[in-house]
């Protein structure tokens, strides 16, 4: 196999959180032992609820944060070796809120051509060039380069910091959360465009979702997060076949589309939201879970392989175990049992 | 009805023109019935509810045939009198709890003066109902909950709360605005089946505010598509889903992410190209003309006639889609 664009090994992040003004700094840990790869043209999606993770994580490999163990390795070279410059033109970040990340006091053009100045890519008039070509590809018009953010809409703010994001030629992009903020309709222009891009410039892709419908469509592998640990991953189709972690099975039954009309249904889950300053033993997600039995509470199961695939778990009672792969004591329960 | 609208307006001013966020729409709901209001950011959807609730900025313009609930003509209604009916009659929930939560008052404090203020109970009671409704939403220690700040319950405790402060006064109807946009999607569904059980119990009347048509599908007994200050098709949750009249309710259903089809790979969204329009002026042609696919020159010229289809199912539309031209669900 060839060198995957980017591969993390066993990231963990501690933040130190104080709370109050003379409060004692208390742990919180964002991620335990994560690890991913993803190669050319690829696109993994993260999925999880808030706390989950899934921004560290990102943040991580944007280089903007170093893990307080693990690393990154961003071409097979680890990513702490790079200068700011040669990481920031192989990975390039698409956030949620789009103008939030654009300098409201910039033309658009200005916004898009800024990867090509700091790299001191071409001369002026190539980079103009590359700015209307790729500006025609993220479906901007040419009117809308004179332009300030604040006189777009939302959609195609967006579509200005996709482009500002691909303009250099970026290896891996990381989307966070990219269409979350925007309408339906808009959203699926977006999702398209990713797409389409990904066809045209085999970028690897990043994508953060809370959103399972998105990352269903989205991505050719997936991993699930909860409280900073990976409960499941795999294909994107096998584990939408055949959640095997609770928690899965639990985020796919809670998202609706509109040619479902079964009402709403019972998830099943127990107890409170989780708190990331309060890590449970055992299975982090056992307090919650519809089938924890006692023994969740004290082992972590790691996360392992199911059958022949890539499809792993970190669950004790795998749901849609195939036969003897695991346990003795099949696990016959589904989450709404 | 429970619910009776006629012909709302709502106009804002903008940049020295008037925005006409609310173009003239019907609507009704009967006791124990849900009706979604269904669109995109700007189709005048919360304004609808604020101008129900009579909650409307100041500077925004309200003007109706009628709006009626129960006996009650909302209209013609002072102030004194409205706000006796708000949260009494009628209640509403907002999307963002934080902001609807006063910061400084702890959560009894909050729960307490709505009901003490519309019934003249004595702190005691009001206590004791506050409890007692806390915990008809599914919140544990009810009691201890009632000394905390807002700030102190994470998100989905916190619209509980809102849902609980709605409830005090066991209103007829209840207007929610987005109540689970901002909330992760476990979360949701947990606060969608209080919501509906709630209602079940009251035979309340809802008016349910959102974007998302999984949610739509899910809870509605009605729909209503709103489009740039218009309804563009109204009608029972299945008809309007599985059936949509409308080339933007169609355009809004293809949108929304589903697998990939293998027989289909490489299949893109249903996008709707463009941006929703807004209006300053009087305009009486269909609102989607700009972007609709199948527009033809009539539509350019003349208002969209209203349509019915089975009868209880209507659209604006001069081409309206025919039944069997809609892709299977």
């Amino acid at each position: 196999m060839t060198t995957p664009i980017i591969e993390a090994r066993g990231l963990t992040h501690i933040y130190s959180v104080r709370s109050g003004l003379i409060g004692r700094a208390r742990p919180l840990r964002a991620l335990h032992d994560v690890s991913l790869s993803i190669g050319e043209g690829e696109i993994l999606g993260v999925v999880g609820e808030s706390g989950c993770g899934k921004s560290t994580l990102a943040r991580i490999l944007l280089g903007l944060e170093t893990p307080t163990a693990g690393e990154v390795l961003l071409e097979g070279r680890p990513i702490a070796s790079y200068p700011r410059r040669e990481r920031a033109l192989a990975v390039q970040p698409v956030f949620q809120d789009p103008y939030g990340s654009l300098n409201p006091s910039m033309s658009v053009e200005d916004l898009i051509a800024l990867p090509l100045h700091i790299h001191s890519i071409g001369p002026k008039h190539e980079r103009q060039q590359k700015v209307a070509r790729i500006a025609d590809q993220v479906g901007l018009p040419r009117r809308a380069l004179a332009a300030n953010p604040s006189q777009l809409s939302g959609g195609q703010r967006q579509r200005v910091a996709i482009a500002r994001a691909l303009v250099a030629g970026p290896r891996l992009v990381i989307c966070d959360e990219p269409t979350s903020a925007l309408d339906v309709s808009v959203q699926a222009q977006i999702l398209n465009l990713l797409l389409d891009l990904r066809a045209e410039h085999r970028i690897a892709m990043l994508f953060i979702s809370h959103n399972l419908s998105v990352i269903e469509y989205m991505t050719d592998r997936m991993m699930v997060m909860y409280l900073g640990r990976v409960v499941e991953s795999g294909s994107t189709k096998e584990t939408f076949a055949a959640p095997s972690h609770p928690y899965t099975a639990v985020l796919k039954e809670a998202v609706f589309t509109p040619d479902d009309e079964n009402g709403v249904p019972d998830l099943g889950l127990r107890g409170n939201f989780p708190n990331a300053m309060d890590i449970p033993s055992g299975c982090v997600f056992h307090p919650r879970c519809p089938v924890a039995r006692a023994e969740c509470a004290t082992v972590y199961p790691t996360l392992e392989r199911h059958g022949a695939s890539d499809h792993r778990s970190a669950c004790l009672f795998p749901l849609n175990a195939p036969e003897g792969v695991r346990h003795d004591t099949p696990a016959e329960a589904s989450p709404s049992a | 009805m429970l619910l009776e609208v006629r012909d709302l307006h709502v106009t804002l001013p903008d940049q020295g023109q008037q925005l006409r966020a609310v173009r003239g729409i019907d609507l009704e709901v009967a006791a124990g019935e849900t009706l979604c209001l269904v669109g995109e950011s700007g189709c005048g959807k919360s304004m609808t509810a604020l101008a129900l609730m009579q909650l409307l900025p100041r500077n925004a313009k309200l003007s109706a045939q009628t709006v009626r609930l129960g006996e009650t003509e909302l209209t013609k209604l002072p102030e004194r009198k409205m706000s006796a009916l708000r949260g009494r009659k009628i209640s509403m929930i907002f999307q963002e709890p934080m902001t609807a939560l006063n910061p400084v008052f702890t959560i009894g404090d909050q729960l307490r003066s709505v009901y003490r203020r519309h019934t003249g109970a004595n702190k005691q009671e009001a206590q004791a109902r506050a409890i007692e409704v806390l915990e008809s939403v599914g919140l544990t220690n009810a009691a201890v909950r009632l000394g905390q700040f807002p700030h102190q319950l994470s998100g989905g405790l916190r619209q509980r709360v809102l849902i609980a402060m709605a409830l005090m006064c066991e209103p007829e109807m209840i207007i929610c605005d987005e109540p689970t946009t901002a909330l992760d999607v476990t979360t949701q569904a947990q606060i969608l089946r209080i919501l509906k059980d709630a209602q079940d119990k009251r035979k309340m009347g809802m008016i349910f505010i959102t974007h998302d048509l999984g949610v739509v599908a899910r809870i509605t007994d009605r729909v209503a598509v709103m489009y740039a200050g218009r309804i563009v098709e109204i009608g029972p949750r299945a008809a309007v889903l599985q059936n949509p009249a409308h080339p933007y309710t169609r355009g809004l259903i293809g949108s929304v992410p589903r697998p990939k089809d293998e027989s289909a790979e490489g299949a893109r969204l249903a996008s709707i190209p463009g941006n929703v329009p807004a209006f300053h002026r009087e305009d009486q042609r269909c609102p989607f003309l700009s972007r609709c696919p199948k527009r033809m020159d009539v539509c350019t010229r003349e208002a969209p006639p209203k349509r019915t289809r089975h009868g209880d199912q209507y659209v604006f539309c001069h081409l309206p889609l025919e039944e069997q031209e809609v892709q299977p669900a």
